[in-house]
């Protein structure tokens, strides 16, 4: 419940971030839309869904996977800030780069009855942290590229450079 | 109480660094885009994270996710994106991370990148680099 509460102003404040840098700017708004593989299982790579309100320098993202089966389900969400930069151009197309904010929830249970279906054993986690962005427009608005969130938990292994990291390869149009 | 107050002075730290950066600073403490160059890295538990060798924009080498791969740099100051392709594990695979050069001494930089690899049979991992760049 308290993590939902995060998450809901998390969202909260990052759309209000993004309107005022849009109002201030007065620059014109982009969306993406697309697909991504997450890494958010630990295992096998989920499909979701991918959209993007940005700027031309600022921009958020906000994601979905998941599944719901016969043994269980798992959902997870992720939405990041980000400061955008356009360094330039790699082969043929045009990149974009990005340092921000992000952050990460997952809620995950396991059916405990299969013939009533209910779920009891219910786990669910948010990480918050570091976020980079690097997409590739190898198309016109079509670009292809990778998203991570470093979720930052336990100091200690932090310095040793482990992170609860989150990681979608996103594909997907800007128009 | 303690653990959560730390926890919250490094977010605040990050936040602030991320907000602070400028991409201002001087062209002279890159080493990626100098005609030979190569970084070695350390990654999860200060392990070997990556070798890679390159010439002007473009690397070759071992990526984080034991990516044997090839890939290109494109430099906006002292910040860069990096995109690269290979095999993991005899799966293809790609990789695309950002990152920045710092503190320059000698012929190496430091130089601290973030990253994403995944290949095409369900693999997808997300990395912290810090290493040294040696350029000439």
């Amino acid at each position: 419940m308290r993590g939902k509460k995060i998450l809901f102003l998390f969202i909260i404040i990052l759309t209000i971030t993004t309107t005022i840098t849009i109002t201030i700017e007065n620059s014109f708004a982009y969306f993406k839309f697309g697909t991504i593989l997450s890494s958010s299982t630990r295992g096998r790579a989920l499909p979701g869904l991918y959209l993007g309100l940005e700027t031309t320098s600022a921009g958020i993202s906000l994601s979905s996977a998941g599944y719901n089966n016969t043994l269980g389900y798992f959902s997870a969400y992720q939405a990041n800030a980000f400061t955008l930069f356009h360094p330039g151009s790699f082969l043929w197309g045009k990149t974009e780069i990005g340092l921000g904010l992000g952050l990460f929830y997952y809620k995950m249970g396991y059916k405990d009855n299969l013939q009533t279906n209910t779920s009891s054993v219910d786990r669910s986690n948010l990480a918050v942290g570091p976020a980079i962005r690097a997409f590739w427009f190898f198309l016109g608005g079509a670009f292809i590229g990778i998203e991570t969130m470093l979720g930052i938990r336990e100091p200690y292994l932090n310095l040793l450079l482990c992170f609860q990291d989150s990681t979608q390869v996103v594909a997907g149009i800007s128009f | 109480m303690k653990k959560k107050l730390i926890l919250l002075f490094i977010i605040l730290i990050l936040s602030i660094s991320v907000i602070a950066t400028t991409v201002t600073a001087g062209v002279s403490t890159r080493n990626s885009g100098k005609v030979g160059h190569s970084y070695i890295a350390l990654s999860e538990g200060l392990g070997l994270g990556s070798i890679r060798f390159g010439r002007r924009n473009f690397e070759l080498g071992l990526y984080p996710g034991y990516l044997l791969g090839v890939g290109g740099i494109v430099n906006m100051n002292n910040l860069y994106a990096t995109f690269a392709t290979g095999l993991i594990n005899a799966d293809i695979g790609v990789y695309a991370g950002v990152g920045v050069e710092f503190y320059n001494f000698w012929i190496c930089n430091v130089r601290f990148e973030v990253a994403g690899v995944s290949s095409y049979h369900n693999y997808t991992s997300g990395h912290a680099l810090i290493g040294l760049n040696f350029g000439i």
